[in-house]
């Protein structure tokens, strides 16, 4: 049964032209738009230190930390930060004067604070964010190696810009990253959500209150789940074969490039297929509502979960992670994008890998719900 | 006689506060060509989506082959083959995939469908269509795919919901005619309809439902049998004198008689050879007649009698 719910589901969907509207052509049209909107947006943009201002709260130990925060300042090719040193109250008007990028504050643990209303800086944001987190990461290891072996503590310092200097390398020295290229991160996890729309239209045709191919097949003696998972797996490969095809049209017809590792990007691809795919399904299975008010609900939650994730101004995501950072965590639009970007950005790919599993994690959870509230039903009202 | 096919006990459904089924009784046996009747709203299409365990009812119970029939219940599900009143095929499948793809829900070994299909197109005769696409079919031809995909696996227990509405004459008749084939090859048929006149053509037996009720049950006989009138004589006279009408009145079996716009209208119940008696009155009196008609009783009229309404609005 899965076989033949998988081809014929298949062969129902690419017939679909509104749907082959929706998964190929949309993002192709959007991709273009976003090309002639952002094409000059960087090609200008060279990269100079980027300015912080840091705050030494009183009676804190900060040997190590100004050790690390002299080698990124130190001038010269290499120069990461250009860091002040004041009070907070001078700091926070730097901030607010947008003569700074953020605040770092040296207390228990070094923090970042960056203003949401800096546009155009979302990058020097994350490099900071990036330093930030490093820091955190080799503080206490440097307090040791500090006591014991004071000559070592620069081979951890080092150590530890090289992941900070790597996202700028990256980005400016490469001209691998850039602002632009996040938009259209954000454009094709937008492209993965309008998977939804496959899955709720499957939930559609299998509901015998929706439709009355979805009634002709509950009285079959077809297993629903096994069926249903025959169909998603459908909707899965044509999303992903869409996606696909838009991200080729993205990297040689616009020529923007999404890093060298393909394998990776596929695989964000895919999970980010499967959440849509099954988030759709999900949603169509809930209530008795018709499909199409369903679609309305999924149209404007995947445009919510986009604009929040950045695909309509980058500092977005940032101003969300101050605010309320939990959104971001499980936020699709934003695991998928995020996953795009930290590929580029990470050497590693532990970033990387934490999203696609939250985003495995969602999917589950809506293919598990869809099967609880389908399983063995009897419609009150058809 | 074996189980039944299918036994319905005092099923009630309501949605809200409307009561569409109210304790619904209703036995079909095997190989019948079993008819629901009904107007429009009368709780066919609740009795049957209850029946294929569709819907959830309040009371009663439903067994379906001798089984209390479930959702999960694919082996009674297996031997079921629907057509509901809806048309329900995929726009982008062609004739020929979607028979198939019904059928591939029932029949797995794709040698076995591909005759299987191939016997159903044969079946509804859309043959010069195959590649078509649904939106391409008139709406007779589209009915007849409809019935197809239901009917393709050769199910033991066939139902249709209303399937020939919006289908012109011809293609009724088609459809009718092919119920019955499937009756002859060994399928038990429930058929359901608001044509009284499709009923009585291919029915060996009848309900009659009103307002979720099953009112009368029996063979199209048996319930013209249940009510008083059992023939309708209407003879054109120029004239007829009231006296003469008394008289016909009062002639054997004669309920009823009645004079209007040049028309005499005799209503018998029971009885034979009705019609002769009355001519031969006229021809005592030397009453010039003109056209003369004898109608036998319809569905309608036992529907009328026991309803006090039309079975059409
Ligand atoms: N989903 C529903 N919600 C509320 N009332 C309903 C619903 N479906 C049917 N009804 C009501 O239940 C009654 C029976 O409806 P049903 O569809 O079974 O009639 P039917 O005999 O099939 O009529 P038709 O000949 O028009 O198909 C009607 O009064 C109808 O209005
Ligand atoms: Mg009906």
């Amino acid at each position: 049964m899965f076989f033949h719910s998988f081809i014929y589901t298949l062969k129902t969907l690419i017939r679909d032209k509104g749907q082959a509207f929706w998964c190929v052509l949309f993002p192709i049209v959007l991709a273009t738009m976003f090309n002639f909107a952002f094409g000059n947006l960087d090609s200008n943009e060279a990269f100079s230190a980027i300015d912080v201002a840091v705050v030494i709260e009183e009676g804190k130990e900060t040997e190590a930390l100004q050790s690390a925060l002299d080698s990124v300042s130190a001038e010269g090719e290499n120069q990461l930060l250009n860091i002040s040193y004041v009070g907070r109250e001078a700091a926070e008007k730097m901030l607010a004067e947008n003569k700074v990028v953020g605040i770092l504050t040296a207390g228990d643990q070094l923090t970042l604070k960056v203003s949401a209303a800096m546009k155009n800086s979302k990058l020097e944001q994350s490099i900071l964010k990036v330093f930030t987190e490093q820091y955190n990461l080799y503080a206490e290891s440097m307090m040791d190696v500090m006591k014991t072996n004071p000559a070592g503590v620069m081979d951890l310092i080092n150590q530890m810009n090289a992941e900070a200097n790597y996202v700028k390398h990256k980005n400016f020295t490469e001209g691998n990253i850039s602002a632009a290229l996040t938009y259209f991160y954000n454009l094709i996890a937008m492209a993965c959500l309008y998977g939804s729309f496959l899955g709720n239209s499957l939930a559609h045709y299998g509901a015998a209150n929706l439709s009355a191919i979805g009634a002709r097949r509950l009285v079959s003696p077809v297993n629903k789940f096994v069926y249903d998972i025959g169909s998603v797996c459908a909707a899965i490969v044509m999303e992903v074969v869409s996606i696909t095809l838009s991200i080729f049209y993205i990297r040689y017809i616009l020529g923007i490039d999404f890093g060298n590792q393909f394998g990776y990007v596929l695989l964000t691809v895919f999970v980010g297929c499967v959440l849509g795919v099954t988030l759709g399904y999900f949603i169509g299975n809930i209530g008795t509502a018709s499909s199409q008010v369903k679609f309305g609900i999924l149209i404007s939650s995947t445009m919510i979960c986009s604009v929040l994730s950045g695909l309509m101004f980058n500092g977005m995501r940032i101003t969300v992670d101050q605010f309320c950072p939990v959104i971001n965590k499980i936020n699709p639009a934003a695991l998928i994008s995020d996953s795009f970007y930290s590929l580029v950005i990470y050497p590693d790919h532990s970033r990387y890998f934490y999203n696609v599993i939250i985003c495995a994690i969602e999917a589950m959870v809506f293919i598990i719900g869809s099967f609880l509230l389908t399983r063995r039903k009897k419609y009150a009202s058809l | 006689m074996g189980t039944p096919v299918v036994k319905i006990e005092n099923l009630v459904k309501r949605y809200k506060e409307l009561v569409a089924l109210d304790h619904f009784n209703l036995t079909i046996e095997e190989g019948e060509v079993f008819g629901l009747l009904g107007p429009n709203g009368s709780g066919k299409t609740t009795t049957i989506n209850c029946l294929l365990s569709l819907l959830a009812f309040d009371k009663g119970t439903v067994e379906v082959f001798g089984k209390e029939i479930r959702p999960d219940s694919y082996d009674i599900k297996k031997r079921i083959g629907v057509v509901m009143q809806n048309v329900a095929v995929y726009d982008e499948l062609t004739v020929y995939e979607n028979i198939d793809y019904f059928c591939g829900l029932y029949v797995k070994d794709k040698a076995t469908r591909k005759k299987y299909v191939q016997d159903a197109i044969d079946f509804v005769e859309l043959n010069d269509f195959v590649k078509f696409y649904p939106k391409k079919l008139s709406g007779g031809l589209l009915r007849r795919l409809n019935i197809a995909c239901g009917i393709a696996h050769k199910p033991d227990l066939i139902i249709l919901d209303e399937p020939t509405v919006a289908v012109d004459p011809q293609s009724r008749n088609k459809i009718l005619e092919g119920i019955q084939e499937l009756n002859r090859q060994g399928a038990t048929i429930i058929y359901t309809s608001h044509y009284m006149e499709e009923v009585e053509q291919i029915c060996t037996r009848i309900a009659i439902m009103d307002k979720g009720k099953n009112l009368a049950i029996g063979t199209k006989d048996e319930l013209k049998q249940m009510i008083k009138k059992s023939e309708t004589i209407s003879i054109e006279i120029l004239d007829l004198a009231d006296e003469d009408l008394k008289a016909i009145g009062k002639l054997n079996h004669v309920y009823e008689a009645t004079y209007e716009n040049h028309t005499l209208k005799v209503l018998c119940s029971g009885g034979k050879h009705n019609l002769p008696h009355v001519l031969e009155y006229l021809q005592s009196k030397n009453i010039p007649f003109d056209r003369v008609y004898s109608e036998l009783p319809t569905l309608n009229d036992v529907f009328l009698e026991i309803t006090g309404k039309e079975l059409r609005d």
